[in-house]
């Protein structure tokens, strides 16, 4: 403020001047505050970095503004936004690929999903009738509109009707419309959208979902609920049957076009669903139905499953009555099996019954045989099962049990005998005992009477008084009667060497003599030692000449040396054959010599070329030729 | 016809179904209590010459046991506390509840009924308890699920200031 005084009138111009400066003054006074704000807003509308600064502190506000008032602000800066868009894409396309991934991702995945989902019902309703006659025919109707065959299948099978759509607020579950198809029950629609919604977080609580991810349907029956959600607002619809999932399309499109139609009145809803009206039209496009054609839903199919039915049906029957057929010969089989298996078992127990009854009777047959039998007393006999034990005492001279057991059937090797030695008082055993150790000639024979041995017939001296002697130690036996038996031992020594002159050696050929005559020299040799010993015993003594033959053929000289050999020869076979030698004494006779040198009928032999014998017996200093 | 939905909350055996069985209309059945946690009942009403219908949801459970699913307050305008008369810690159950529900719903509006007046000599909450809470704004009405008295006029309270919050 300026508070010089004014200045004096010098003149008109100085007055003038001096009213200007004046008004100058007072005009700087009044005004000098706005032009300092003019000033300074000029300053700032001219320097664009205060000017930015202002408009950014209000941008957001004016942004915000404008947008609430109009579309116009969104038309304004489309342009900008796209061109953004566009030039972050061209210099780096992560970061809006980055941003969006979140939303498309998932949208994409579902889009996929969907694809698989139509084509899988397609490629099922395909293979369904790709075989039937029905398939024949729709497949000459694609032929001939040019459709393809799933097409055809489709338009043919889905018989589907959408009974209810409901549009129900996403926030609330207030149901902000809903309309249905004719003809279809009506129950309060209000409070199915509010469970439908109920059910909708129930299943997203209950499983831990997203927010993004919602109950898309589900089927009761023959009714299926599909929901298409959104972020306003979420479209189910009730379908009785089975809908194409294009359905499912068609459903997206009308929440999409409600989403953008109504996007202010759903954003504002408070509970008035007046302005909802408006979306019936949109919502009856979802309204759909498909009737299967007449012929193909009830007719032929109907046949043909009758037919197929049948078919079943009949091989269903052969089937069970080959199965029974089968298994009634399965049961008659196994009977008989059983039975014959029961008949073989019976039949094998009886025979094995049998064999044990046979082997036991001849096991007792055979004991009886053996406690029968003289000489053996049984104390033990048992049979277990095919082996058999048996004990008890035996008579030396009494049988053999293993003899008679075996007689009777029962195999040695499996019996187990044990028997101990004992004397027998059996009249049997006792002659036996007698007769063993008598050991009586021929000529005598043995009897035992209540226990005395009678002794009958004749015998030598010595065997007469021997047996007197050995008859006090027979066990059993009581007393000896030999007055039966007559002293003949010079008969009997004549009978015995009369049996050796008898026998004749044969020389077919020079010195060897025939094979079969070699038992012929030890049974000759045989009896020379039996009547030596015999004779010896009763004091007699024994020569024997052997004389030697030949042929008469040959000189005289030869023959009378080779009938010398022969003698020789048969002496010492006779000797080496177990006869005494002292007693022997060899003589060569030729032929034309034969009887000269026994003079006895017995010496001529049938042979000449052979030996044969005289007996001597000297008793004491006496001698006696034999005969 | 405008629309609101309220949930129907407390603890276990107050009485809520009760309450309002006799004045809505339900074509659900009981058993959705305990198999996905609510009912949604309707009943339409005027209130200062409008029409109104109400979406009920009946909330099963007991917050205390993790039965209640309180997700299912999402979007609603307006809720009715219930507790029960005969039993204090339902007071306080009611309280505790109506801190979680403003963390889901906000401000909206909402009544404490306090139920079974029918047997208010046993009862265990006192004037002096309730008191504190109408002091800070609460509502509260005393109500009768036997003889029904309260009930209408808990929905018409809850509806009348719904609609003077709109």
């Amino acid at each position: 403020m300026n508070d010089t005084p004014p200045k004096s009138r010098h003149g008109a111009d100085n007055g003038a001047s001096g009213t200007e400066d004046g008004l100058e003054q007072i005009r700087r006074l009044l005004l000098a505050p706005e032009q300092r704000g003019i000033h300074e807003i000029r300053r700032r509308l001219d320097d664009p970095e205060a000017h930015a600064q202002d408009v950014s502190r209000v941008l957001p506000s004016a942004v915000r503004l404008a947008s609430a008032r109009d579309a116009q602000m969104a038309t304004a800066i489309t342009p900008a936004v796209e061109r953004a868009l566009s030039e972050s894409v061209r210099r780096n396309p992560r970061i809006l690929t980055d941003t969006i991934f979140p939303v498309i991702g998932p949208a994409i995945r579902k889009a996929i999903a969907e694809a698989f989902a139509k084509l899988a019902q397609s490629l099922n309703q395909t293979l369904n009738h790709s075989l039937s006659a029905q398939g024949l025919k729709w497949r000459f109707e694609a032929y001939r509109t040019g459709k393809t065959f799933a097409e055809v299948v489709l338009a043919h099978t889905l018989i589907y009707r959408v009974e209810h759509v409901f549009l129900i607020h996403s926030k609330n579950g207030l149901l902000l419309q809903h309309v249905q198809a004719p003809n279809v029950t009506n129950r309060d629609p209000e409070m199915i959208a509010g469970m439908l919604t109920a059910i909708q977080d129930f299943t997203r609580d209950s499983f831990d979902t997203t927010a993004a991810e919602k109950l898309e349907g589900f089927d009761v029956g023959e009714l299926h609920v599909w929901i298409e959600n959104g972020s306003q607002a979420s479209l189910a619809v009730v379908i009785r049957g089975n809908a194409p999932l294009e359905l499912r399309t068609r459903m997206e499109n009308v929440r999409d076009r409600i989403h953008a139609e109504q996007g202010s009145a759903l954003a504002a809803f408070e509970g008035d669903t007046g302005p909802f009206e408006a979306t019936r039209p949109v919502l009856e496009e979802c309204l759909a139905q498909q009737v299967a054609d007449e012929g193909a839903a009830s007719g032929r199919p109907l046949l043909w499953v009758a037919v197929i039915l049948g078919i079943l049906l009949l091989a269903g029957i052969a089937a069970a009555v080959l199965k029974a057929n089968h298994r009634h010969a399965q049961e008659r089989d196994a009977a008989a099996r059983q039975k014959r298996e029961q008949l073989a078992a019976a039949k094998a127990s009886a025979l094995a019954r049998e064999r044990e009854d046979h082997a036991e009777a001849k096991w007792r047959d055979a004991v009886a045989h053996l406690r029968a039998e003289p000489g053996i007393v049984v104390t033990e006999a048992i049979r277990e099962g095919d082996t058999y034990r048996v004990s008890g005492l035996r008579d030396p001279l009494a049988a053999d049990p293993a003899a008679i057991l075996a007689q009777g059937g029962i195999v040695q090797s499996r019996v187990n005998a044990r028997w101990e030695p004992y004397f027998a008082l059996h009249p049997a055993l006792i002659l036996r005992r007698a007769r063993s150790r008598l050991d009586p000639p021929e000529t005598v024979t043995l009897d035992l009477r209540d226990g005395v041995l009678l002794a009958s017939g004749s015998a030598s001296a010595s065997w007469i008084e021997a047996t007197a002697r050995r008859a006090e130690s027979i066990p059993g036996l009581e007393r000896l009667d030999i007055t039966g038996v007559t002293d003949e031992t010079e008969k009997i020594l004549s009978a015995r060497a009369k049996a050796i002159e008898g026998m004749v050696i044969s020389f077919p050929e020079g010195l060897s003599i025939s094979p079969e005559d070699r038992g012929n020299v030890a049974r000759t040799a045989s009896l020379i030692e039996e009547l030596r010993r015999t004779a010896a015993a009763d004091g007699w003594a024994l020569r024997i000449t052997a004389t030697g033959h030949t042929s008469p053929d040959g000189p005289e000289r030869l023959n009378s040396s080779l009938a010398k050999s022969r003698a020789d020869e048969a002496v010492r076979l006779l000797v080496e054959s177990g006869a005494e030698p002292s007693i022997f004494t060899p003589l060569g006779l030729p032929s034309a010599h034969r009887g000269q040198a026994s003079g006895t009928p017995g010496a001529v032999v049938q042979s000449s070329r052979n030996v044969t014998f005289r007996v001597t017996l000297l008793r004491g200093n006496a001698t006696k030729n034999h005969p | 016809m405008i629309q609101k939905k309220i949930c129907l909350i407390g603890s276990f055996a107050v009485g809520k179904t009760s309450l309002v069985s006799r004045y809505v209309r339900s074509i659900f059945s009981e058993k959705y209590h305990t198999t996905i946690g609510v009912k949604v009942d309707k009943k339409e009403l005027t209130v200062g010459g409008k029409d109104l219908m109400l979406m009920i949801w009946d909330l099963a459970g007991d917050d205390r046991f993790g039965s209640l699913k309180l997700s299912y307050l999402r979007g609603a305008a307006g809720y009715l506390l219930v507790a029960d008369g005969t039993r204090r810690s339902t007071l306080a159950t009611a309280v505790a509840l109506r801190e979680r529900i403003v963390e889901i719903v906000g401000g909206v509006p909402f009544l404490l009924l306090v139920n079974k007046a029918d047997l208010q000599a046993d009862w265990e909450i006192a004037e002096s308890d309730l008191k504190p809470l109408v002091d800070t704004g609460w509502r509260v009405l005393r109500t009768s699920a036997l003889s029904g008295d309260g009930v209408e006029s808990a929905f018409q309270l809850l509806s009348a200031a719904m609609l003077a919050q709109q």
